[in-house]
């Protein structure tokens, strides 16, 4: 007996492999597909859904749910239920002693014996009268699952008469009283009272009636309004609605679907196990043939679609099978095998540096990368450097760099901080920096930095205050004349006196504007030719400019460090600019140094 | 230089000069100090007396800053110079 057994089981799994591959690949293929949103998709569901077999079939997709609508096991569509009879009436036994329809139930069910008679004999003929159509009792419900009836000709719709309100109101109304059943059952359906006689499951859960009296309004716009009865959320013969419901959300057929998909899958990845240990061959090469089916169908699914080679091929799950089957979490088994298959599918853009062009393109971009990073200097900081930084820039008080006649204390070095704003200290330290290396190097133009106050007390004063400012220097025998301009309070920005190409630069690291600027310098200019030189300035030739095609700043703080960098540049003699907004942390830490070394480097 | 420094004070070793503030309201306070005293005496008194912190204002001489250990005879200066004083100034954006 036993060896018997253990063949048949044997036959079975091998059944049940092939079946889950046959569930995995056309599962696989529904899912391939629904990344196809060509027109094409209906005509390739249907042929697929003939290739996926029956067993793919007992559970809609998020697509065909709309149009297919499982009933006791047999797929309808949209077209079949329009042709049901929504309106069929219920063959019942004539029942004298009924008081109001309220007491129907009661009275049915005392009747089931003679229903459930007429029903059996019913459902053998295979009449499709409407008329004599039966109709199913609670107890038959109960005993087999509803079977819909497909209709050919639909059925003159029957106007409910809305002209009385609350004419449907039985319970109020004293001619029910003295109706019979059958009187009942012969009205239109929204006169008929409790819905006790539909037998779907749902009967008992509420009043239909007591619904409709509390909205008898709303009950008849709606039903107006609706352009088919059936979908009125009111209906009181709404059966079928509700069989759809019920269906759907039938925990029993979850849990089928859900065991069939499970086991299919778990047979699947029990292959791939044993692939791994390379213990089954059989199961190896089944899945060597499953990737080649995957490849092949991906393949041959980005030759058709166009559009679906710019998106990157990948397994991903339907939403449905996740919420409506397989609960809100995805089980491992499921992620594994999405996973290997994942690993078998072509990264998206893998041919993108085969483009013509390209190389060359890119090479490019390198040479004018390095060339950037070389002119860009980029400070490099040591340990000790970082650790001399941060120890500047914590919290504290007292005298730090005392050098060029100035003492800048904690809290002025504490304006290079990320983020905070320059104050006068700094910047006066920083060009007394870069005076004392351009006069240290004779590479480098010669320049004077003004002081910050200087064109501020020029632009409040005028030129006799700052007449003797310049008793040490002489302006026109230089190359640069930089000046530091605190503009409106709040914002530093650069002047520059190109003594040489004769031209006066604005330079805003916010892209402002400042012709008041221009016309003090001149002035200064011209005075101070005047005082020193006892003739009055040649202008000609002399341009104004501001640039706007220079760093630029993205905050609301850094634009001390831009002028500071200015000015740095234009001591070097540099026409064009070579740092960014990323660069100011980095020149922070190199203005700190600079100012602890009392000394900058070329 | 070293004569120099050494000649001055003899010249002037009781000789005062008077120095004028200038503040950034354009108010003016006069000062007469020795030449050789530092003028971290001058700064202060003028803090005091204007009621502002010395870390918050700068002194310059001829657009130079000015040191508390500074004397008027190492920044050359003579008799009714003018020092001005000014705001610290803070910038970031507009």
């Amino acid at each position: 007996m036993a060896p018997t057994k253990r063949k048949q089981a044997v036959v079975e799994s091998s059944d049940y492999t092939k079946k889950a591959k046959l569930m995995l690949i056309g599962g696989l293929e529904g899912i391939a597909g629904w990344f196809l949103k060509a027109p094409e998709i209906d005509q390739q569901r249907t042929l697929k859904q003939q290739r996926r077999g029956d067993w793919i079939g007992a559970y809609p997709s998020a697509r065909d749910r709309r149009e297919e609508y499982y009933i006791g096991g047999v797929a309808y569509s949209e077209e079949d239920l329009d042709h049901v009879d929504p309106y069929r009436p219920v063959k019942r036994p004539a029942i004298t002693s009924s008081t109001s329809p309220l007491s129907l139930s009661s009275s049915a069910s005392s009747s089931s014996a003679k229903s459930s008679e007429t029903s059996a004999t019913s459902t053998d003929s295979p009449s499709l009268d409407r008329q004599h159509r039966p109709s199913l009792s609670p107890l038959d419900s109960e005993s087999r699952p509803y079977q819909l009836q497909p209709y050919t000709k639909p059925p003159p719709v029957i106007a409910p008469d809305f002209g009385e309100s609350r004419a449907w109101d039985l319970s109020s109304s004293a001619s029910s009283k003295n109706s019979t059943l059958d009187d009942i059952l012969s009205r239109p359906f929204e006169n008929r009272g409790g819905n006790t006689l539909r037998g779907n499951g749902f009967s008992s859960r509420f009043d239909q009636d007591a619904l409709l009296r509390a909205r008898p309004r709303v009950y008849a716009s709606k039903v107006q309004k609706s352009g088919s009865l059936l979908q009125s959320k009111y209906y009181n013969d709404d059966s079928i609605t509700r069989q759809r419901t019920f269906e759907r959300h039938s925990s029993e057929n979850q849990k089928a679907v859900q065991s069939r998909l499970r086991a299919a899958l778990h047979g699947t990845i029990g292959a791939l196990r044993s692939e791994s240990t390379k213990a089954d061959r059989d199961a190896a090469d089944d899945v060597t043939n499953m990737h080649r089916v995957i490849r092949a169908y991906n393949r041959g699914a980005l030759d058709e679609d166009d559009s679906a080679q710019q998106r990157k091929p990948s397994l991903r799950l339907p939403a449905w099978t996740r919420t409506m089957y397989l609960g809100n979490r995805e089980p491992t088994w499921l992620k594994n095998i999405r996973d290997v298959v994942n690993r078998s599918l072509p990264p998206s853009i893998e041919n993108q540096n085969k483009l013509p062009g390209y190389q060359a393109i890119s090479d490019e971009h390198d040479r004018i990368e390095q060339e950037l990073a070389a002119e860009r200097r980029g400070p490099v900081f040591t340990v000790e450097d970082e650790k001399r930084i941060k120890a500047v820039l914590a919290p504290g008080h007292g005298p730090v760099v005392d050098g060029f006649n100035m003492t800048l204390n904690k809290h002025d070095l504490h304006t290079l901080r990320p983020g905070e704003w320059l104050n006068d200290s700094v910047i006066d330290f920083y060009s007394q920096l870069i005076m004392d290396r351009s006069k240290k190097t004779p590479s480098l133009p010669r320049v004077h930095v003004f002081t910050t106050h200087f064109f501020s007390t020029l632009a409040e004063h005028g030129y006799e205050k700052i007449r003797r400012w310049t008793k040490k220097v002489d302006l026109f025998a230089l190359d640069y004349v930089l000046v530091p301009v605190h503009c409106s309070g709040n914002h530093w920005t650069t002047a520059v006196i190109d003594m040489k190409k004769k031209k006066i630069e604005y330079l805003d690291s916010l892209m402002g504007n400042n012709p008041k600027c221009f016309v003090l310098l001149r002035g200064y200019l011209e005075s101070e030719h005047k005082d020193k030189k006892k003739t009055p300035f040649d202008f000609a030739g002399w341009t104004d400019n501001s640039p706007k095609n220079i760093p630029k700043q993205r905050n609301g703080f850094d634009c001390g460090v831009f002028t500071c960098t200015f000015i740095e540049c234009k001591s070097r003699g540099m026409d064009k600019f070579v740092f960014s907004q990323k660069d100011m942390e980095a020149l922070r830490k190199h203005m700190v140094l600079s100012i602890l070394n009392q000394s900058l480097s070329v | 230089m070293g004569d120099q420094e050494d000649k001055k004070p003899e010249a002037g070793a009781v000789e005062h000069i008077n120095l004028k503030v200038v503040g950034a309201d354009q108010s003016e306070v006069f000062f007469k100090i020795k030449r050789s005293t530092q003028l971290k005496k001058l700064m202060e008194a003028y803090c005091e007396r204007q009621g502002k912190s010395l870390n918050s204002v700068r002194f310059l001489y001829d657009g130079e800053r000015v040191q508390t250990t500074n004397t008027p005879n190492e920044l050359e200066m003579e008799d009714g110079d003018s020092i001005d004083v000014m705001v610290e100034q803070v910038g970031g954006s507009f």
